[in-house]
């Protein structure tokens, strides 16, 4: 990894706590609080395999920086 | 109704039955679903035309570059869409035969439920405003209250006509047997309704 990579790499994963603590808290509201737990629970499955298939994608690019 | 008591009505009343369960029209999440939607669209085919115009971006460590700000751009446009879906979802008006409670989600950790007895409904005004409100069948229904009690919106309600109508017969029937059980005189005033276009 040179500089380059390497600070795509922290900034990357900054904004990604950020996203994971907004994620985790509409994800804990939709379960917590919503009307259906299982419509909410498909909905925030797709949701997390999404993000998670985004983020290794996104990860594999800035190795290869 | 099947509604988990527990977290939407922790204390219903021995025989208060559901009426409504309503949330804002659907246009409304769908508006700011195509919008995100939008913003993916012209940031694909914005990254596409540098693509394809610049050749800094066509190879090499510019369309990694390029492939990695649409990919943060693709995770923020899902959380914005959770976020619509989240806020559409939970936010929720129930009327019952006794009451009607408001249960808003004002943001992500502000949770707020409100509430108030039907028996103090005393005017039910129904407003539909805009070429698409009027297509759509959809709008807002302002509940007054007597005395001090909070006044209530039904905001961009499904078929507001059909809600005032609910809330009127609901409260009517309440203050009926309200009169049946004091029959002294202790009733409540005449409940009406306004239809405002």
């Amino acid at each position: 990894m040179d500089n380059l990579s390497q600070i795509f790499n922290l900034l990357f994963h900054l904004y990604m706590i950020f996203l994971v603590v907004y994620s985790g808290l509409a994800i804990f509201a939709l379960l917590r609080f919503g009307q259906s737990r299982l419509l909410n629970f498909v909905i925030s499955s797709f949701y997390i395999a999404l993000i998670g298939s985004l983020y290794f994608q996104t990860l594999a690019k800035i190795h290869s920086l | 109704m099947n509604l988990r008591e527990t977290k939407y009505l922790p204390h219903l009343h021995k025989q208060e039955k559901i009426s409504l369960v309503l949330r804002r029209h659907w246009l409304m999440p769908v508006g700011k679903a195509l919008f995100w939607t939008f913003l993916i669209a012209v940031f694909l085919v914005g990254s596409g035309w540098l693509k394809a115009n610049f050749s800094v971006f066509s190879s090499g460590r510019g369309l990694l570059i390029l492939d990695i700000l649409v990919s943060v751009f693709l995770l923020t446009a899902l959380l914005g869409l959770l976020i619509v879906w989240t806020m559409y979802y939970l936010n929720v008006q129930i009327v019952t035969n006794r009451r009607i409670i408001d249960i808003n989600q004002k943001n992500l950790v502000h949770h707020e439920t409100t509430e108030f007895e039907l028996t103090n409904v005393q005017d039910v005004t129904t407003e539909v405003r805009g070429v698409l409100a009027n297509l759509f069948d959809y709008g807002s229904v302002y509940v007054q209250t007597a005395g001090t009690a909070q006044n209530f919106v039904f905001e961009h309600v499904a078929a507001p006509h059909r809600v005032a109508k609910t809330v009127l017969a609901l409260a009517g029937e309440l203050t009926a047997r309200h009169k049946n059980r004091f029959p002294s005189g202790a009733g409540k005033p005449m409940t009406s309704a306004t239809v405002r276009k």
